[in-house]
């Protein structure tokens, strides 16, 4: 096992090749499976495999790359990809992607962006998992008493807002501002920067509850942006901080490519609600660990850190 | 390493007839003058010899290049642990490490042991910010700590251990995988009756190789390009998942 042992040399550690491979393909089947982009999973495991923050933020923005191309690529095939909706949106990842950039450089000077992104970690996690969750044992109870789920219509205060420059597009019945797509891309792409995050957490139930977007269109136009999103992440993390481990991410990717497809498999075969229970189960184990950080006593109440 | 080896057994030979008994001498040589950071390195025991007269005690130390440190301090707030107080040192040794023949302390003085700065207790630092002596100790040892945890810094110093001839002595030093590229110097002194009577310096580098010097060259130099071929390994590798997945599809 030894000769599988490789050093990262920006990540500055000497880790076994098989456990970074074995975690790109688990974070690939996550994201092949509920078509997420994997960081929220990977940031936290790669820091808990000794990989300091700011590289595992760096690699992770990496990584969704070539998972979000891969899903795209997939989904254009099919003609699911609202290309005029994904621009909007990847314009307001854009300038979320610089921004959450500016945010990530200040609160790390200010030495509190681990608690941040911590914090912020927990809070999406609880909210998303508990949201997941319930819809997922509302469906499976509907299918158990083998009566009908009824449809919700769900109301959307953004188009109570009556944005203007009101537009058709092709994934939604209504007209919809072109301010909406442009204020939920910046979240996602605000997300990718700080967090090392795809954003997909917030982006998807935004896209389907405010924006009211068609489902089929939603995983490839989702997909097109976050392409762009951590391209653009993944450029501002390398020329800014010099944090980006090229050896770290492209094992990371080798492992999510045949990971996404294995996803993909296991995805289709199974019905929704009974992966996103899973799904959920996965998310409050996540938010348990972050909590247990953020609000246990660490064995160090001191951090050091050496300025590049 | 051969060449170095047959000069150190050359002066071996030479040296005993050229310096009289009385006379305090060490030659050092060192395993080899270049640590290559590749795939492989998880840390590299650097192996030091010595040629010293047979009765005087020696210390070596090998120091780091100094780089800058910050160091927080966690307070609970509100409940949860956040990085409170918080103190930067400018310049500070990246890598320590010291063997002696025998207890530092026993050989001399910690005065003159601190004047070559051999006494791993103490260093000598100061910090950008202004805090009591109590709060700044507390800051000191954790910085400390934090570097004899990645094998950084001593928490005792190495034993020189004497080879079957009694002017040759020989120890080991580790450099861990935290390692940074740079150059090391190492100091030899020997001491009798603590006073420090003979001093030899030399150095060695430690630096990345092959693909590894080109990547930490490509991620601090230029940056743009480091990322773009990044982003190509991404781009290509999402287009062969993609490639794959659709063959299996049709």
């Amino acid at each position: 096992m030894e000769v599988l042992q490789i050093y990262l040399p920006i990540a500055g550690i000497n880790i076994n090749i098989l456990t970074l491979i074995s975690i790109g393909i688990a974070i690939g089947m996550l994201s092949g499976m509920f078509g997420l982009g994997g960081g929220i999973f990977l940031v936290p495991i790669l820091i808990a495999i000794g990989v300091p923050p700011q590289a595992a933020v760096a690699a992770s923005t990496n990584q969704m790359t070539a998972a979000s191309f891969s899903g795209f690529l997939a989904y254009s095939r099919r003609g699911r990809v609202d290309y005029k909706l994904g621009a909007l949106m990847l314009f307001g990842g854009v300038l979320g992607a610089f921004a959450g950039m500016q945010t990530f450089e200040y609160l790390y000077d200010s030495g509190i962006i681990d608690i941040f992104v911590a914090l912020s970690l927990f809070i999406l996690l609880l909210v998303v998992g508990t949201t997941t969750a319930r819809d997922s044992i509302r469906s499976l109870y509907f299918k158990y008493k083998n009566i009908e789920k009824p449809k919700f219509e769900h109301s959307s205060w953004m188009h109570k807002l009556n944005l203007p420059y009101q537009q058709n597009f092709i994934s939604c019945r209504n007209t919809l501002s072109i301010f909406s797509p442009i204020i939920v891309g910046f979240t996602g792409g605000y997300m990718v920067s700080l967090m090392g995050i795809g954003g997909s957490l917030v982006m998807l139930p935004a896209m389907i509850y405010i924006m009211r977007i068609s489902n089929a269109f939603i995983p490839g136009t989702t997909h097109f942006q976050i392409i762009f999103t951590t391209i653009v992440s993944t450029i501002l993390h390398s020329v800014s901080s010099h944090n980006l481990d090229i050896i770290l991410s492209t094992i990371l990717i080798a492992g999510t490519s045949f990971g996404v497809q294995i996803g993909a498999k296991i995805g289709s075969k199974f019905q929704p609600e009974n992966y996103r229970l899973l799904l959920a189960f996965l998310m409050f184990t996540l938010c348990i660990a972050v909590a247990y950080d953020l609000f246990i006593r660490p064995s160090s109440i001191y951090m050091v850190e050496y300025m590049r | 390493m051969k060449i170095n080896t047959l000069k150190l057994l050359l002066l071996f030979l030479i040296l005993p007839l050229t310096i009289s008994a009385r006379t305090s001498y060490v030659i050092a040589d060192i395993s080899t003058h270049e640590v290559a950071i590749d795939y492989r390195f998880k840390g590299q025991y650097v192996t030091i010899s010595l040629i010293y007269d047979g009765e005087s005690d020696i210390i070596l130390a090998i120091t780091g290049p100094e780089l800058g440190y910050k160091i927080w301090k966690k307070e609970k707030r509100y409940g949860i642990w956040l990085n409170g107080q918080s103190y930067i040192i400018p310049k500070a040794k990246s890598y320590f490490s010291i063997a002696a023949t025998k207890n530092i302390y026993e050989i001399t003085d910690i005065k003159t042991l601190r004047k070559y700065n051999l006494d791993f207790n103490y260093e000598d630092y100061k910090a950008k910010e202004e805090y009591s002596p109590i709060i700044f100790e507390s800051f000191r040892q954790e910085f400390t700590k934090y570097r004899q945890k990645l094998k950084l810094y001593p928490t005792q110093p190495e034993l020189i251990e004497k080879t079957s001839n009694n002017n040759l002595l020989r120890t080991k030093l580790f450099l861990p995988e935290h390692t940074i590229s740079g150059t090391y110097k190492l100091d030899v002194y020997a001491f009798r009756n603590g006073k420090m009577l003979s001093q030899t310096s030399s150095h060695f580098t430690v630096k990345k190789h092959g693909l590894y010097a080109r990547v930490e060259f490509l991620s601090v130099q230029k940056t743009l390009q480091y990322s773009l071929i990044s982003i190509i390994i991404a781009l290509a590798a999402g287009a062969t998942a993609g490639f794959i997945f659709r063959k299996d599809k049709s």
